[in-house]
């Protein structure tokens, strides 16, 4: 322990500052009441302050800031998706998260890596040539690369993948790249919370009410909020907030773990995914290796581990890199996704006017948080939904007019 | 590992079925787009005590199954059509 924090420990009045408030009470009124601490709720907050001057606004979260699917997730950001909505959007985020270190005066360890989607077949690698030419045609650097130059990329990677499986070919997407997930909600909160924005942890909303003209008020633990505008960005919560408003969605909560091994010396600079193997795996900075599966393969509110998810996904692991049999996990968690049908998110207006939804973010979802907020905060301030996420409505579902994005999911579901 | 005593094919792991989806009758009338729209894809995922339709494949068998979606406990199993 550093002699810094220890003396920290017998200091009555602690000097660091706080990064964010943590007021004790709440208001009676605020003009936005945000359900869900998360990256993308206090992105919206930091965005409705620092864009719209919109700063009594309240963030609400059931639990502690950060610790829903914000801190789960394996941090992996790219925009090479399927559909010309789907690149535009992810692409915003990407140049949004460029300089978001600078933004927020917050090192998120922002690390561009490069990002090799593996080809197992010919039909994989027709689709990768398809997201390739998709993204060409909106100036998104992405190409399918042959099994030379991914072993150029990646010169640890088994190739003939223990033989059942060789690799045929990768799409490449050069701006892939990871970033510290909880230094990206403590950026926003910190900066939401500088320009006035109040922070409610452990204040769970338990119900919400509507009058003619809209929503009304938010039912919290903790008292009553009056407000015109709520946003639910609740992510595996979302069945249960909208709910409260008897509005129904086509979001389904499944199971999604993750786990890392212990540190080792750093060897793997790039991010690897293979959708047939069902898994992604990259190096964080602090030399774990970061690895994820597939969904679990039914609908599940909790946010349990299994040792089926770890030896399923250590098996396919160990057919690209046999080496790391040696290596121990150290920990695994779950998290709750919001699945969509489509693979798109749920963004924007919903039938009762004044509250807003931001959901339906499965397993894509921490690569979008700077833009889900931003276009969130626009689409709060204006009253309708920003250009950038109108093809995302839930109305698209009643309207059979869904995105298509499933192809470009990070592996197969 | 989740088990549970299935009929006719006896005590099974979890892992071996298919999950669909909840045993959603068909209405009578569709109507029109939006509300066939919403039949098709409107769900009701909150925590809750369900019924779900489960594919054995090794059996080729359909089941019905009762779960709590909280706690993955399994209430009971029917094969389909009795």
């Amino acid at each position: 322990m550093s002699i810094r924090l220890l003396k920290h420990a017998f200091i009555e009045n602690y000097a660091e500052p706080c990064w964010f408030n943590t007021p004790s009470t709440l208001k009676d009124t605020y003009d936005v009441v945000i359900i869900g601490a998360g990256g993308h709720g206090l992105a919206c907050a930091h965005y409705l302050a620092q864009d719209h001057g919109i700063t009594n606004v309240a963030v609400l979260d059931a639990s502690y800031l950060g610790g829903g699917n914000t801190g789960r997730n394996t941090t992996i950001i790219r925009s090479n998706y399927l559909t010309p909505e789907g690149v535009r959007f992810y692409d915003a985020s990407i140049q949004l998260f460029k300089d978001l270190s600078s933004d927020l005066e917050t090192n998120i360890f922002y690390s561009e890596r490069g990002h090799y989607t593996l080809a197992h077949s010919s039909a994989t690698l027709r689709t990768a040539r398809w997201r390739a030419e998709v993204n060409k045609h909106l100036g998104i650097k992405s190409e399918v690369v042959g099994t030379d130059e991914i072993s150029r990329g990646c010169p640890e990677l088994q190739i003939d993948c223990g033989g059942s499986h060789a690799i045929e070919g990768a799409l490449f997407h050069a701006p892939g790249a990871v970033a510290r997930h909880d230094a990206v909600a403590w950026g926003y909160a910190k900066s939401a919370s500088a320009r006035g924005i109040e922070i409610h942890q452990h204040t769970p909303v338990i119900g919400l009410e509507k009058d003619s003209e809209g929503v009304s008020a938010v039912i919290t633990s903790k008292g009553t909020i009056k407000t015109r505008n709520v946003l639910s960005a609740v992510a595996g919560h979302t069945p249960t907030v909208t709910g409260m408003l008897n509005i129904k969605s086509p979001i389904e909560i499944f199971p999604l773990q993750a786990c890392v091994t212990e540190p080792i010396k750093p060897w793997l600079d790039t991010i690897i995914v293979s959708g047939s193997l069902h898994l992604y795996i990259s190096q964080s900075s602090r030399g774990e290796l970061v690895m994820g599966a597939t969904l679990d393969p039914m609908e599940l509110h909790s946010r349990r581990s299994t040792l089926g998810f770890v030896t399923s996904l250590c098996d396919q692991i160990l057919d690209l890199f046999p080496f790391l049999s040696g290596v121990k996990i150290n920990r695994q968690w779950g998290g709750m996704a919001d699945m969509t049908p489509d693979f798109a998110p749920i963004m924007g207006t919903s039938p009762v006017k004044g509250f807003y939804i931001d959901a339906g973010w499965g397993t894509w979802g921490f690569k979008a948080t700077p833009i889900s907020g931003k276009t969130m905060a626009s689409t709060i301030a204006n009253g309708v939904n920003d250009p950038l996420i109108r093809s995302f409505n839930l109305s698209r579902f009643g309207d059979f007019d869904l995105v298509g994005e499933k192809g470009a999911a990070a592996v197969g579901h | 590992m989740n088990y549970f005593d299935f009929p006719v094919i006896g005590r099974r792991s979890i892992d071996e079925f298919t999950i669909g989806d909840d045993t959603i009758p068909e209405p009578s009338v569709l109507g029109n787009v939006q509300s066939t729209g919403n039949w098709v894809f409107d769900r009701e995922s909150t925590p809750r005590k369900t019924t779900e339709y489960w594919f054995h494949s090794s059996s080729q068998l359909w089941f019905i199954v009762e779960r709590n979606t909280e706690t993955d406990e399994i209430f009971s199993a029917e094969t389909l059509n009795g």
